[in-house]
């Protein structure tokens, strides 16, 4: 019995959009979307917000890519030096160096 | 077969678009008079809330006055209309969940303040009848949960009063994949509306 009341309500309100009526816009719209478009057109160009955003992530961009290249640069000269260093030891106190 | 009249609106249609193309602001306002109710409720039927489907109403003859010259005709105007309503209402609602998703985060951060949800209360369409505004409320909840393309053929059926053949154009899919969706649809909102009634028992 309760199942059927459900299925019941459930069919009613599927059928609740049933002679839905179309509502008008509020008066004045054309003119609202004239002056929209008027705004873009003068502020035609990027929003100070995009503008700063892009600026943020370019610099954000830029300073990680000259980061990792000091980075780069320093743990490069470290690994040499200390490969050289280690190369030049193991050759010179090995017992078959002659000339 | 076309009758007269029908063939005197066709001309009448064609004339202003050629016209709002070539920068008649007179023909763009008909245009926009003659459209704009349509609009507005499509709108309506996605978004539940008047101030934002006012809003991509205003967004959709924007776009229009900008792409006017790209309408070449191959559809009619209220269908491309239409078309870029959809679009438009249901990127909206995208960015809507996007924003209410990324506000849970920041509340669950306990970065933002207790300012109200963003979730609108129950819509009661004011096109709907009184005696059925309240079972409208909730079935307009459950086509809220129904992925995209079932909303659409939904909305622009049921909400819209589009026919299938209409609807299939806007949506630029066969008529069966309309039916198919609208049956799917159906299917799902009964099972919303059956765990929702159930439920407040």
């Amino acid at each position: 019995m309760e199942k059927e009341q459900i299925e019941r309500r459930i069919e009613e309100t599927l059928k609740s959009l049933d002679g839905i009526r179309r509502v008008p816009v509020v008066p004045g719209f054309h003119r609202r979307v004239m002056e929209r478009i008027q705004q873009q057109r003068n502020g035609e160009g990027l929003k100070p917000v995009f503008v700063f955003r892009f600026a943020a992530v370019c610099t954000m961009i830029i300073g990680l890519n000259i980061l990792v290249c000091l980075h780069y640069h320093k743990a490069e000269k470290a690994y040499t030096g200390a490969a050289l260093q280690a190369f030049s030891s193991e050759y010179f106190k090995n017992d078959i160096f002659a000339y | 077969m076309v009758n007269a009249e029908e063939e005197d609106d066709l001309l009448t249609e064609d004339e202003l678009i050629l016209k709002a193309r070539s920068g008649d602001e007179a023909a763009f306002k008909e245009l926009v008079e003659t459209h704009q109710d349509r609009i507005f409720n499509t709108a309506i039927g996605f978004l539940h809330n008047r101030e934002d489907a006012e809003d991509i109403a205003q967004e959709v003859f924007m776009a229009v006055h900008q792409s006017i010259g790209g309408f070449h005709g191959t559809s009619k105007l209220s269908t491309w209309l239409y078309r870029i309503t959809v679009t438009k209402s249901l990127d909206f609602l995208r960015r809507k969940k996007r924003k209410k998703r990324f506000a849970v985060i920041l509340r669950l951060g306990d970065l933002q303040d207790d300012k109200p949800g963003y979730e609108p209360a129950d819509f009661i369409h004011p096109g709907i009848t009184f005696e059925n505004q309240e079972r409208a409320a909730v079935l307009f909840k459950a086509i809220d949960r129904l992925p995209d393309h079932q909303k659409t053929a939904f909305t622009l059926c049921h909400v819209e009063g589009l026919s299938y053949q209409e609807t299939s154009e806007v949506m630029r899919v066969s008529i069966s994949s309309v039916e198919s969706l609208l049956f799917r649809a159906r299917q799902n909102l009964r099972e919303y509306l059956r765990a929702y009634y159930t439920h407040e028992r």
